[in-house]
């Protein structure tokens, strides 16, 4: 039973990332090499917050948000305005950079070694409380003005510009919602595997919340979800075929974007008029019967 | 009433000079175009008045206030909206919203109040559909507002991008060749419906095109490029009877005429 609620953690955790990356990458069409960083960034506050500074654990969650906030104005500020390729690279440099520091400032961070003893605050239910206000956070958005935007963006930056959108600003918001996004995820994280080290996201793992939005869906969260769901359960469930996740990953990437470009769920969402359909299908069957 | 002043406006990319010394001037609700053949800068003009493209010499106001490197969408809050040539409509995004989208600068509220979705909200979302939902409905695309721009033919593709193009409800538009592509029947409806633009939005339109029949119907003025400079401008009768228009246009003359 701990095993299995151990599970569902992880897996609940790396939607929460999954989540943060589809606004950016789904949405928006970024792609961030270093979204990992932020990640990082929010359990290092974390860890180093209540481990050597003796915070609270709670402020040091919000702090996370804050910090992950500010390096991503730092790091979002200048590169947004840049071509879409040129994001990608200095997002990628930005994750290695945030990696090499923690390994420098060893004394404090614990360097390679990694950090531990990091207090268990994060379990089961913070972590579903906190996925499930993510995702009609996310899935709203998706619906409004905001969301609008986002895939007016991606889908022609020049035409959106001449259409009224300040695609730059535009960016700047998606950016900081997904970083503090992932940056609180990020915290949770390091509460609830008490240990980490600078290797905990590097831009394999960051690579990878962008691979299973494509293979779930840009155009669904739903898609999403439900890929980063099978993929990060599989992988802890079947421990002994942890590579094969990878293999499976591979191919069904392969597979998708050769016969089904745009993903597995298209443009599919799950909603409650889609559940109450099916059960007004249900229904008169069985009264029939 | 002066809307548009285009004053000796030039760009060039790398040799090539796209547009050299171009300068107009446009009145409120009048029609007007800019003729050419194939090269001539046109396109590019549309582009350094509406922003997308920086200018590298000379100045555009609109309504009295130098917009000459302005970014493209506060340009577009001050009313000057367009088309393009090559239809670049948002593929992710439904015919209905692909014209609410257009009227992202005038949204009066911030991602917070979204995020709460606030009275003000909501009233504005509602706002906005009724408004987008008219707009579909003034160019007959209503029964295709929840469908993918891509399914639609390339008629009606025209077509959502001026209904785009004037949800903003501009001052000013930029029509960048609306008839091409299109057969007959579509010619005499987008002409029915360009008068109606101007007669009754009282909006001001500006057309770039090589449908002789149309410019020559529509427009009060016509203003004639080569090789990105203006080489005349007048009226219809008088264009027809430029000797340099002929010369630019040596080969398809007949069109002209
Ligand atoms: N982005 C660009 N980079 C390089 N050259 C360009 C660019 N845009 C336009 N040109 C060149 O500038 C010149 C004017 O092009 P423009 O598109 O404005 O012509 P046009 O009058 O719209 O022609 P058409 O009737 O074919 O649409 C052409 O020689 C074209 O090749
Ligand atoms: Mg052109």
């Amino acid at each position: 039973m701990a095993f299995y609620t151990a599970v569902l953690e992880t897996t609940l955790l790396f939607s929460i990332f999954v989540l943060s990356v589809y606004m950016l990458s789904g949405l928006t069409g970024l792609f961030s090499l270093g979204h990992g960083a932020f990640i990082t960034i929010g359990a290092y506050t974390v860890g180093l917050g209540t481990t050597r500074f003796g915070l609270p654990i709670w402020f040091c969650v919000i702090l996370s948000v804050v910090v992950g906030l500010f390096a991503g104005l730092v790091i979002g500020l200048p590169t947004l305005k840049l071509r879409r390729d040129y994001f990608l690279l200095v997002t990628f440099m930005f994750g290695e950079m945030v990696r090499a520091l923690l390994l420098w400032t060893a004394q404090l961070t614990g360097g390679a070694m990694g950090l531990a003893g990091i207090p268990y605050a994060a379990e089961l239910p913070v972590i579903g409380v906190s996925t499930i206000v993510i995702l009609v956070f996310v899935a709203n958005l998706k619906k409004t003005a905001f969301g609008r935007t986002c895939i007016a963006i991606r889908d022609d930056e020049l035409a959106a510009q001449a259409m009224g959108v300040n695609v730059y600003w535009h960016k700047v918001k998606v950016f900081l919602l997904s970083a503090a996004i992932a940056s609180y995820g990020g915290g949770l994280l390091a509460l609830n595997m008490t240990f980490i080290e600078p290797n905990l996201f590097n831009w394999l793992e960051s690579a990878k919340l962008i691979v299973i939005i494509f293979v779930g869906g840009i155009n669904s969260v739903t898609g999403s979800l439900f890929t980063a769901i099978l993929y990060y359960s599989f992988g802890e469930v079947f421990r002994f075929a942890h590579v094969w996740r990878d293999v499976i990953l591979g191919v069904l990437v392969i597979l998708v974007i050769v016969f089904r470009s745009q993903g597995l769920f298209g443009a599919w969402e799950l909603s409650l008029t889609w559940i109450s359909s099916l059960f007004r299908k249900i229904r008169p069957a069985k009264s029939g019967g | 009433m002066e809307l548009l002043r285009v004053d000796s406006i030039s760009k060039s990319f790398g040799g090539v000079e796209a547009v050299k010394e171009f300068s107009m001037v446009q009145a409120d609700a009048e029609i007007t175009a800019i003729i050419g053949p194939n090269g001539a800068g046109k396109t590019t003009t549309f582009n350094l008045v509406s922003g997308v493209q920086s200018v590298d010499r000379g100045y555009v106001t609109f309504l009295g206030a130098d917009i000459t490197r302005m970014p493209p969408h506060r340009i577009q809050a001050l009313g000057v909206s367009r088309t393009f040539q090559n239809i670049r409509l948002f593929d992710g995004l439904s015919v209905l919203d692909n014209v609410k989208i257009s009227d992202a600068s005038r949204l009066g509220y911030n991602m917070f109040d979204e995020l709460l979705s606030s009275p003000r909200v909501r009233r504005r979302e509602k706002e906005i559909q009724e408004r987008a939902v008219a707009q579909l409905a003034f160019l007959g695309l209503d029964r295709y507002a929840g469908d993918k721009p891509s399914s639609l033919s390339y008629g009606l593709r025209r077509r959502l991008e001026l209904a785009r193009a004037l949800m903003p409800e501009p001052k000013l538009l930029l029509l960048d060749e609306p008839a091409a592509g299109l057969n007959a029947s579509e010619i005499r409806e987008l002409m029915d419906t360009i008068q109606q633009i101007q007669l009754e939005k009282k909006i001001s339109v500006i057309i770039v095109e090589h449908h002789m029949e149309l410019v020559m119907n529509l427009c009060s003025t016509i203003h004639v490029m080569d090789f990105g400079r203006k080489i005349a401008a007048g009226t219809p009768r008088e264009v027809r009877a430029d000797a340099k228009v002929l010369e630019a246009y040596l080969g398809d003359m007949e069109e002209v005429c």
